[in-house]
């Protein structure tokens, strides 16, 4: 749709582990291969390595985000540059028939960070991913979202816990994809095992687990299949699709522990040029302060997404979070994304708090994206 | 006069069967193009076709088969040469050509192998694992390798009724009957 928001081609392309949907990669890449040994080396094995390829050169890409950030009622700083927010440097590539890999280098925020995974893939219903993953809700992932500020479900802790679902970690993950009756719509699943705390080092033994189902109705298969004409709208993919996840895991806090677990249902519907989405989170930490009480956190948001022209894409988020029995935190965000190509992208947005609380908390952000 | 006839008479009899042509085109679906295709008459029933005295070369030049592939008729000789100055192996997988393996020779040596059946050998160098190619060893001298935009023509075909086949290093084999009045038109698609 605009970076870095799939649409349902894209959501299929990576469901076929970064190749065309129907195996229809060896027609549409452009750049020849490099053979790490032939094709005929599979009728040797196992007297010999499997064969593979790789591209050339190496598909090595950079993305930049800057941002000017304005905090109108900050008594100590009302607005400041920040050039740059983030820097990411990303290796992807397929590797032969049934492999895969990411690497990610960024700065971001004044700290070098690295994420990299590498994917067996089976086949579009069954990929194995080890490294970093992410072990959110199927749909609505963090990193493909087109507004600045988070999605509250990934953002939001008890006050004792550091957890944040967005994080990711370091783990693996089962996922795949499937079309649905007539190649339209279709299955998603994703299942794992996570250290659970972002991409450092383990603090505990105990693993996080989590399991995310969606089910698309009409619209592209989840799959993808052979690709004709093409629209001259490839945003366009009226679908309903409803989905659901968990996720658990144990934080250590110094010398207690704290068990938090979510559970999560979200729709997403596309009607045209219009994508609006929508998912409730309930979290509970069993522990966060270490003195045996529970907190309950709700999250809730919903988006409208409205791409008005293929450059131009206005949208609109109200979200609402409650932690434990404080009042709950009402964000609204208007936001407008416009393309000056398909790899600059320039936006304004706003996160106006409309709870008591928040008054002079609001946040505007203008900022410019591109990759290269 | 009647020497003419006779001639004529003659010459007329002992002409071959008329003989025309199979071309057109194949679509090759799940590639970028149909080089290394190739399309060739199968079995005649009744028919069968001496070998050729001479040999069908192939070089191994700047760590590569050439040509890559290289149809040939069954009973043919395939003349191994290598011009690079590093060692060269041909070996074949393929139980078809008996998994052959002519071992290890330097720069300007031949090395010879015969495909005695219908067979699609891989070859491979043992020395160089990413050097590939491919003898189709078929059972009539009808063939042709397919061009790049999927066009071909097999010359010299006598009119009748053949099986015709198209085979592809990386897509399913097809066949269909192809009745040859002439030049003949036939139409292809093979796929993943």
């Amino acid at each position: 749709v605009a970076v870095p928001k799939l649409n349902a081609f894209g959501r299929a392309f990576e469901a076929n582990g970064f190749r065309f949907p129907a195996g229809q990669d060896p027609e549409m890449v452009k750049l020849p291969r490099l053979p790490i040994g032939a094709e005929g080396q599979k009728k040797v094995f196992p007297k010999a390595v499997w064969p593979t390829d790789i591209s050339l050169p190496t598909a090595l890409s950079a993305f930049v985000v800057l941002r000017t950030n304005i905090t109108p009622d900050d008594p100590d700083k009302t607005w400041e540059f920040e050039y740059p927010h983030e820097i990411e440097l990303f290796l992807a590539d397929t590797i032969g028939d049934h492999f895969s890999h990411f690497v990610e280098l960024a700065y971001d925020e004044g700290e070098l960070a690295g994420d990299a995974f590498l994917q067996w893939d089976y086949k579009p219903s069954m990929h194995v991913r080890i490294g970093g993953i992410n072990p959110q809700a199927v749909e609505f992932r963090e990193k493909n979202r087109l507004t600045v500020k988070h999605l509250n479900y990934g953002d939001i802790a008890p006050e004792g816990s550091s957890f944040a679902l967005l994080d990711g970690g370091a783990g693996l993950e089962v996922w795949g994809a499937m079309n649905g009756p007539g190649g339209s719509g279709g299955l998603r699943y994703r299942a794992g095992v996570t250290n659970g705390n972002g991409t450092t080092s383990d603090d505990n033994s105990a693993k996080d687990y989590f399991a995310g189902l969606e089910y698309k109705f009409l619209g592209m298969g989840q799959a993808g299949g052979p690709t004709s004409g093409g629209s001259d709208k490839p945003w366009i993919d009226n679908s309903v699709t409803l989905g659901a996840f968990y996720y658990s895991g144990k934080e250590s806090l110094g010398s207690y522990d704290d068990t938090h677990t979510y559970l999560a249902g979200h729709v997403s519907a596309w009607v045209g040029p219009l994508n609006l989405l929508a998912l409730y989170s309930s979290q509970t930490n069993d522990n966060p302060l270490g003195d045996g009480l529970e907190v309950k956190t709700k999250a809730w948001f919903a988006e409208a997404d409205y791409v008005a022209l293929p450059w131009l894409i206005p949208v609109l988020r109200y979200d609402h979070s409650t932690i434990g029995s404080a009042p709950a935190e009402q964000l609204l965000i208007p936001h407008i994304s416009v393309l000056a190509t398909a790899n600059i992208k320039f936006y304004v947005e706003g996160q106006l708090r409309l709870d008591d609380a928040g008054t002079g908390a609001d946040k505007y952000v203008a900022g410019v994206n591109w990759g290269f | 006069m009647r020497t003419l006839l006779f001639g004529s008479l003659a010459l007329a009899f002992a002409a071959p069967v008329v003989a025309g042509d199979i071309h057109g085109k194949v679509a090759c679906r799940g590639t970028r193009d149909c080089a290394d295709a190739v399309v060739y008459v199968d079995t005649i029933p009744g028919k069968t076709f001496p070998p050729p005295q001479a040999h069908q070369k192939i070089n191994q030049q700047n760590l590569v088969f050439d040509p890559h592939v290289v149809p040939v008729l069954v009973g043919t000789t395939v003349d191994f040469l290598n011009s690079d100055s590093v060692l060269h192996n041909v070996f074949s997988p393929d139980a078809c050509a008996e998994k052959f393996n002519l071992g290890t020779w330097p720069k300007g040596q031949v090395r010879s192998y015969t495909f005695k059946k219908d067979c699609i050998a891989t070859l491979l160098c043992m020395v160089h694992p990413e050097m590939e190619a491919f003898v189709v060893a078929v059972p009539t001298p009808y063939f042709a390798v397919i061009q790049a935009d999927g066009s071909f023509k097999i010359a010299d075909v006598p009119d009748g009724s053949y099986m015709v086949k198209v085979w592809h290093p990386k897509l399913k084999a097809t066949s269909k009957p192809v009745t040859v009045a002439g030049a003949t038109e036939a139409a292809f698609e093979i796929a993943r």
